[in-house]
């Protein structure tokens, strides 16, 4: 009765990557910018790893098509070879989780610092990570049902914490603009890249999606709403706390809800911020945790998911509690945008190569 | 002391019940002679003292031994004797019977007995059933058949007001306990041939008439394939008292505290559901229809809605929005806040919570938690009381918890309040089955707030959201149309879009045939105005 078990529709996508684009990594954008490059020169690494982002999506897009009822580690070790497909698929498996730690972490990491600074990080950790095994056993439609549901709030909330500091910005506070050298722009353009990544998640879900032909449209306006969003994120935080101090606070988009004031009646307009923010971040985890289990499950060819899921969340609550406070958190994320995104890329490339390779041996066949 | 004796205590084997109307299978045929039906009937109906039995003699040139039974309470006695008695002991006698036997049996059928329903049958099991049914039978000596006739009648409720779906606007009929009214007041709303009724009979014991109602050609053919399958598979259930014992069988997750079928005392609601492509089931004996497959959404509304003006039905959707969300979560919200995130407030109110939570020996939690369980005592009590000594029980309640307890510096003022708001919230929920669930999660909710604080609610928050979305309502979505979205949905879900506008394709429905024209704007009113201006003109 229920046609659609199972598979996910284009709009759910489309949510999925938006909120994806905006996780938890992009609250600490601006701050991890603002150490590298001065002003608003931030917005042309962010417009450089937008036009970064595309290569990716079209790469994706490319090797997605060639196995559109696969999943990424399944197809791999037939286009790549047994050894190198395996290789690449625990590659892949492994971004997705230390992604998921990541966003997981940053979160905790934020909770602690604006809300809840007497609770252990693991206690944060592990309620968060308790709901996110309880959906990612119901499966990727119940992920994207929920995308669904709080996806139009959230972007509502998101569109609203720039809008309503309209009466604080000052232009001159985001100068100096085109005055940076282009290799700390190259420097940012690798800080922000890492975002843009998230598009290598659409390998995994691929075969779930209802109308394929339209995904890449999908992602690709994803894509640009969300770059177009960061951009104007980044720009009002600079324009708002002005380049000196403002890039330097670790959490902006917090400290811009702050600014707002709704009568005398509500004070800390944050605090209900973070709570919807709370919903991005399970989200996003509860994705990103999905995307790595899949992959676990394809590469060990697990048959008991929810055990494998329980693995992989107990893993990742283990592993996330080695980054014992926020310079641990900044350390895993300085790992993950001078490494980790190099090498996805490069397998995305070898990938992208192999199938081009197989399929002209399946035609010349 | 007593020693006890190891040895097993032996099983007593239980007797066969001879000849009892289950025991003697459905293929045992009637005698020909009269004595030995009614020694049958006499033994398959041992100690059943409300069981009439009639012997009588009906012919005149050829007289024949005639019996009927009945039990006494189910059956129309005016109808008995004026069509059934009547003709066969007086009418039968002024006419000529033939020779044959089954030529009299036919004439006793088919001219003699004037009562409408009517059914010769050819064995025991069959006549028995009949009687349980609350028909009468009838053997008629030299004859292997008997006629089971229709003659139900006993005490009914008449059709009266919802007790529990109140209305301001819109019709103050309720269903009742017998199920011939409650299909005839849904068949009086549908006019149509299309409306379907289909009875079975559940319960080993009980044998509960059940009927299914859907509309054919609007309906979902497999969703009345699958609660057939459903409903096959409750042959072996002993007895089904009411509804609701058959929603614990069929529904998709019994477990949850979210009902997935939806029971309705209105005939109008009922019909409304028809016409979505739900199926409503009505169980004999039970005063509600069920109506499946259920979202949560459905919960929220109210017939009500879609009689008054559209605003109207839209705010007060919003209000019972509001009212369920106060209901859950204000007093976690009071808990959270006022434990961990007292910055949250205006210095003002959060100075003033503080002074009238000083002295108080417990944290909010515990206060909270003494305050709701005592509503919940409250309620519960005012329920189970009759009317009179209920309202006294509120009196009671009220000044007790409210002001005795607060005098007691036992719980703040505001925890009163907040207590007040939660009950006025959950009481804007208009079907009271849904109000079960919003009252048991608050208090998980308040343990969360009482543990993590805000991070706690959005925690419990997320985990009912959870919850919801996994639920399926016979396969269908539970949080249909806001997740999966369907956007067609959403305008009898936000706001109540006129009648012109939701009349497009329901979510359930998987029409044979063209669903109902809608209109985005009033076409057919711009057609009128046409014709007016034309009139005019003349």
């Amino acid at each position: 009765m229920n046609q659609s078990k199972h598979k996910i529709a284009i709009h759910q996508l489309f949510f999925i990557m938006i909120l994806m684009f905006n996780g938890a990594y992009s609250l600490m954008m601006p701050n991890i910018l603002g150490r590298q490059i001065k002003g608003a020169d931030g917005m042309i690494c962010i417009f450089a790893a937008f036009v970064l982002g595309l290569v990716v999506l079209l790469l994706v897009s490319f090797i997605a098509k060639r196995a559109p009822e696969e999943g990424l580690v399944d197809y791999l070790p037939k286009v790549l070879g047994k050894f190198l497909g395996k290789i690449f698929g625990f590659g892949f498996a492994i971004y997705f989780t230390y992604t998921a730690i990541l966003y997981l972490r940053c979160f905790d990491e934020m909770l602690a610092a604006e809300l809840l600074p007497n609770t252990p990080r693991w206690v944060l950790s592990l309620a968060l990570l308790c709901l996110v095994l309880w959906i990612i056993n119901n499966g990727l439609e119940d992920i994207a049902r929920f995308y669904n549901l709080v996806a139009p709030i959230v972007l509502l909330m998101l569109v609203l914490v720039l809008l309503a500091n309209g009466d604080n910005i000052f232009l001159y506070n985001a100068l100096p603009f085109g005055e940076s050298e282009p290799i700390k722009i190259l420097t940012g353009t690798r800080s922000v890249f890492p975002i843009f990544l998230v598009n290598v998640c659409l390998l995994v879900v691929y075969p779930a999606i209802n109308q394929k032909d339209k995904v890449f449209i999908t992602a690709l306006l994803a894509t640009v709403l969300s770059s177009l969003y960061l951009i104007a994120m980044f720009f009002v935080v600079l324009a708002v706390f002005g380049g000196e101090g403002g890039l330097k606070i670790v959490w902006p988009l917090i400290e811009l809800a702050r600014m707002i004031r709704i009568g005398p009646f509500l004070e800390r307009v944050e605090a209900l911020f973070i709570l919807v923010w709370f919903s991005i971040v399970f989200l996003n985890g509860s994705f990103l945790v999905y995307c790595g289990a899949i992959s676990w499950r394809s590469l060990f060819n697990v048959q008991k998911a929810k055990i494998l899921n329980g693995v992989v969340v107990a893993a990742i609550f283990g592993i996330g509690l080695f980054a014992k406070d926020l310079s641990g958190v900044l350390a895993m994320q300085y790992v993950f945008s001078h490494y980790m995104a190099f090498v996805v890329v490069l397998m995305l490339l070898i990938t992208a190569f192999g199938v081009w390779r197989y399929q002209r041996r399946d035609a010349h066949e | 002391m007593k020693m006890i004796s190891k040895r097993p205590i032996p099983l007593l084997k239980p007797k066969p019940i001879q000849n009892s109307a289950e025991s003697s299978g459905p293929n045992v045929p009637i005698s020909v002679t009269l004595e030995e039906c009614v020694k049958w009937m006499s033994d398959a109906f041992t100690n059943c003292s409300d069981l009439v039995q009639r012997v009588f003699t009906i012919g005149f040139a050829q007289q024949r031994q005639a019996a009927i039974f009945y039990f006494d309470g189910l059956i129309d006695k005016q109808l008995v004797n004026e069509h059934v008695l009547q003709p066969l002991i007086l009418t039968s006698r002024v006419a000529k019977p033939d020779d044959d036997f089954a030529d009299i049996f036919l004439w006793l059928e088919k001219s003699v007995l004037s009562t409408g329903e009517l059914k010769a049958v050819a064995t025991y099991n069959e006549m028995a059933k009949g009687i349980i049914q609350g028909d009468l039978v009838l053997f008629v000596d030299g004859w292997d058949k008997g006629l089971v006739i229709g003659a139900k009648g006993w005490a009914a409720r008449g059709v009266s007001e919802p007790a529990t779906e109140t209305v301001l606007r819109g019709p103050r009929e309720a269903f009742n306990e017998t199920m011939r009214v409650n299909t005839a007041l849904l068949r009086r709303r549908l006019k149509t041939n299309k409306l379907k009724i289909e009875l079975r009979e559940l319960g080993t014991m009980t044998k509960t008439n059940v009927a299914v109602a859907y509309l054919d050609g609007v309906v979902n053919p497999e969703l009345v394939e699958e609660l057939n399958k459903r409903l096959d598979a409750l042959k072996e259930v002993d007895s089904i008292l009411e509804g609701g014992c058959i929603e614990q069988y069929i529904e998709d997750s019994p477990y949850s505290p979210f009902p997935q079928i939806q029971y309705t005392e209105r005939p109008d609601k009922a019909t409304a559901a028809l016409l979505e492509g739900r199926i409503a089931v009505i169980v004999d004996g039970t005063p509600d229809v069920l109506i499946l497959p259920a979202v949560f959404i459905q919960f929220l509304q109210s017939s009500e809605d879609y009689y008054n003006r559209i605003w109207a039905g839209t705010m007060l959707r919003w209000v019972r929005y509001l009212g369920i969300f106060i209901a859950i979560t204000f007093p976690s919200l009071y808990v959270a806040i006022t434990a961990y995130h007292q910055e949250m407030l205006p210095t003002n109110l959060a100075m003033s919570i503080a002074a009238a939570r000083e002295g108080i020996p417990f944290p909010a939690f515990v206060e909270a938690l003494i305050m709701e369980v005592a509503f919940e005592l409250l309620r519960e009590a005012s329920i189970r009381l009759p009317n009179a000594i209920g309202n006294a029980v509120g009196i009671v309640g009220a000044l007790v918890i409210g002001q005795a307890a607060v005098e007691a510096n036992l719980v703040a003022p505001q925890m009163v309040i907040v207590v007040a708001i939660t009950a006025i919230g959950s009481f804007t929920v208009p079907i009271f089955e849904a109000s079960y669930p919003i009252r048991l999660i608050r208090f998980p909710l308040m343990l969360l707030a009482a543990v993590l604080g805000l991070y706690g609610v959005m925690i419990g928050w997320i985990a009912i959201l959870i919850h919801l979305i996994a639920l399926r309502s016979f396969g269908y979505p539970y949080m249909e149309p806001l997740a999966p979205l369907k956007i067609s949905g959403l305008k009898d879900v936000f706001i109540r879009a006129p009648r012109w506008q939701i009349l497009t394709k329901p979510q359930f429905r998987e029409p044979s045939e063209a669903p109902p024209e809608s209109f985005w704007r009033r076409n057919f009113m711009k057609l009128s105005k046409e014709g007016r201006k034309k009139r005019e003109s003349k």
